[in-house]
């Protein structure tokens, strides 16, 4: 669904500016919302890459969200958008990669070719007997180019004239958005006037970076073909500290610029791929030796990628989840391994002394992430065979969450099999239906977890400890067994020993009702009493719980099944 | 069985933010979404009807007739969403705190073959709906991309408007 929008009046005043998808909060790009909407997709949607994506790693994993019928997945993918339109099983093209698959990922075997796009289509195969296919759209995304222009590139030169400094060489100054440039005079660089020879002019990057080739403007002045002061031939030395220089080229020609408006960059100096941090161009001649002056309209390196970018998480990221974290990266272009630090030390981190594990993949599971703190890392990129051999990342952050969820019961519905007391077993237990055929009996507590589902909302919506909802739990200890309790049994037992925990913690709120009792959990089993005093549960404030599970005595490492209960029933 | 319900207590162990589950908000970042600025005016740089902003991380919105005209083009990408798209809500993030509130208009494409071109090549010019139209004004092709309603936008505001398709 498309839309236009554009102000209803005319307006001399006011200009808007609205962040798009592709701001630093992707999150807050233009919105629709649809109440009362559900999904029911019959094709692959939601392909990652995005539609039209650029810059994507040549070793990505081309992923999407299933139709919601399927059962196989066919891929297409292909360089040729026709073939992989009409492309199908009977028909391959060539473009059918991976045919009946079952996962809805695919990555390519080796790595995808630079700067090509591509285009790609899922189609959704239904399970037998029915097998209908459903097409997706066709998507298509770019691969990251060979090279990357490099930015905050500084430049000095040995002298300028006032209003024509090194700095317009590296600025863009005087070109348009098709990297044309103008013949204004302010907008380039010349030597100054009668200053001391030789004239040189110095580029000094962030970093050290492996560079692949360097595109000239020459100066571009209206009357530059009569004047003559553009470089000509050239000294171009590079330097990995500015400190030591070795030469790349003792006389590299530049050609003349055009003196026109409009003019494209005409000199394309190869750098072989050396290290460099700092490149100094000095001028042998110009383009006639009638003034002794020199000049350039502007320059701009490019570099083979060949340090780690583009963390995950995020640089500065918070509240990972510590223990789901995967650090992931971009892999420099010619890794061969990669060495990865980590530690709550910056300094640490930066010194290159911080734990550090060797990895062949472009990713990390770090073991042991603890909650609440901040964690550094920086990957060095490694290849024995190149030189240089290792080339380091910058150090990234992020912050880990300051607690784990166990139930937040925000999540359960009215439905099946989403109702809360066919996660958490009570006195009462369910009735069989499709999701549970044999239903459940309960535990025979004098438990009742839940409203009644026909009659409104089953869990609390109205008394709350934040988000929507709450669970209410009714309790009859009038009768054997004389206790009352909600288990929950995970299908996957937790590790509650791991990140740092040192405690679960439970909010409660009583009603002025009730027959006071005290609440209690069990943890695989083992129970604690809740230290507050059985009035509480007849007091309507909410009560923060903290349980120190360091002091429970229970088996922390495989978490199979907890209790929330009210009774002071001794022999449980 | 019958169970004496004598007593309750609520209870929550520990607490996650949930949205609502009946609604579904899809946002130019999904999918096969764009969004752009389209730009037919004379200021200086890169703001001509051939002009591409999809790359662009704020967009502008001006219509100024005779000087300015800037517009929004938001694609939303709803493959396999069902719901009553004549209460969706549209809303942006205005991060120009100086603004004033005004009244723009939405404004829907109708035909769906036309609804998948390229953010990266999408211009006033070629735009499906749009017309050629002399700098700083703009002209709607009116059965292509018929006029849906209005919204009220100051810093954050939204909106509802009705489904293009019928």
């Amino acid at each position: 669904m498309t839309f236009l929008v554009i102000p209803d009046a005319t307006d001399t005043t006011a200009t808007w500016y609205v962040s798009s998808k592709e701001s630093t909060t992707p999150e807050l790009s233009p919105a629709l919302t649809i109440p009362n909407a559900r999904e029911q997709v019959l094709a692959a949607y939601q392909p990652n890459p995005a539609q039209d994506a650029q810059d994507v790693s040549r070793d990505v994993v081309l992923s999407w969200k299933p139709g919601q019928f399927a059962g196989t997945h066919n891929v297409y993918l292909g360089t040729v958008f026709d073939d992989v339109n009409a492309a199908d099983a009977a028909d391959p093209r060539g473009v059918l990669v991976s045919q009946g698959q079952d996962v809805t990922t695919y990555d390519w075997p080796g790595h995808l070719v630079l700067g090509q796009t591509y285009y790609w289509r899922v189609d959704e195969v239904n399970a037998t007997p029915d097998s209908t296919i459903y097409r997706s759209k066709v998507w298509s995304f770019t691969v990251e180019p060979y090279s990357y222009p490099i930015a905050n590139v500084i430049a000095t030169a040995s002298s300028f004239d006032t209003g024509a400094g090194p700095e317009n060489t590296v600025n863009r100054s005087g070109l348009d958005t098709q990297d044309l440039h103008s013949t204004l005079d302010k907008a380039m660089w010349i030597s100054g006037d009668g200053a001391s020879q030789p004239t040189w002019i110095q580029y000094e990057f962030n970093r050290v970076y492996r560079l692949h080739e360097m595109w000239v403007w020459n100066y571009n002045l209206s009357m530059e073909k009569a004047l003559g002061v553009g470089f000509k031939d050239v000294l171009i030395e590079y330097s990995a500290d500015g400190e030591d220089w070795i030469v790349l080229r003792d006389s590299e020609r530049f050609n003349q610029a055009t003196s026109s408006d409009g003019y494209a960059h005409n000199t394309t100096v190869p750098f072989d791929g050396v290290a460099a941090k700092c490149v100094r161009l000095t001028p042998r001649s110009n383009w006639r030796d009638v003034v002794v002056q020199y000049g350039l309209s502007e320059v701009r390196f490019y570099h083979v990628p060949a340090y780690a970018s583009e963390p995950a998480p995020a640089s500065a990221a918070a509240n990972v989840d510590p223990s789901t974290a995967v650090l992931g990266w971009r892999a420099g272009r010619e890794a061969a391994s990669h060495d990865v630090y980590i530690g709550v030390s910056a300094q640490a981190v930066t010194d290159g002394v911080a734990p550090i594990v060797t990895v062949d993949q472009a990713s990390y599971t770090p073991p042991s992430l603890g909650l609440g703190a901040t964690y550094y890392w920086k990957v060095v990129e490694v290849n024995q065979v190149e030189t240089p051999s290792a080339w380091e990342s910058d150090v990234w952050s992020f912050s880990t969450l300051t607690y784990l969820t166990v139930d937040s019961f925000e999540d359960y519905t009215n439905d099946s099999p989403n109702r809360v007391f066919q996660t958490w077993i009570d006195g009462a237990g369910f009735s069989p239906d499709d999701f549970f055929p044999a239903g459940n009996p309960g535990n025979a507590s004098g438990s009742l977890v839940g409203y009644d589902p026909t009659a409104g909302n089953i869990l609390e919506t109205g008394i709350i400890h934040g988000g929507r909802q709450a669970m209410p739990l009714y309790y009859d200890n009038g009768s054997a067994p004389r206790y009352s309790e909600a288990v929950r049994t995970f299908a996957t037992p937790q590790d509650w020993s791991k990140h740092g925990i040192t405690a679960l913690v439970l909010y409660f709120r009583g009603d002025v009702n009730n027959v006071a009792a005290p609440p209690y959990v069990k943890i695989n089993g083992t129970k604690v009493l809740y230290n507050g005093g059985a009035p509480s549960t007849a007091l309507p404030v909410w009560k923060q719980w903290n349980i120190d599970l360091a002091s429970v005595g229970a088996s922390l490492k495989s978490v199979k099944a907890l209790a929330i209960g009210v009774g002071d029933d001794l022999r449980r | 069985m019958y169970l004496k319900r004598t007593c309750s207590a609520c209870l929550a162990i520990l607490l996650l933010i949930a949205g609502s589950a009946a609604a579904l908000t899809v946002t130019t970042a999904q999918g096969n979404g764009a969004d752009t600025a389209l730009e037919n005016d004379g200021q200086s740089g890169n703001h001509g009807p051939t002009s591409l902003h999809g790359a662009d991380a704020s967009l502008t919105v001006r219509r100024y007739d005779g000087t300015r005209q800037k517009m929004l083009y938001l694609r939303f990408d709803l493959t396999g969403i069902e719901g009553d798209l004549t209460k969706a809500t549209l809303t942006f993030n205005v991060t120009s705190t100086a603004n004033r509130a005004r009244v723009w208009g939405v404004h829907g494409l109708v035909d769906e073959t036309l609804d998948n071109g390229s953010e990266a090549t999408i211009c006033y010019d070629n735009a499906p709906g749009l017309l050629a139209a002399a700098l700083a004004s703009y002209m709607i092709d009116a059965a292509k991309l018929p006029k849906l309603g209005t919204m009220n936008v100051g810093l954050r505001q939204e909106s509802t408007p009705p489904s293009p398709r019928s």
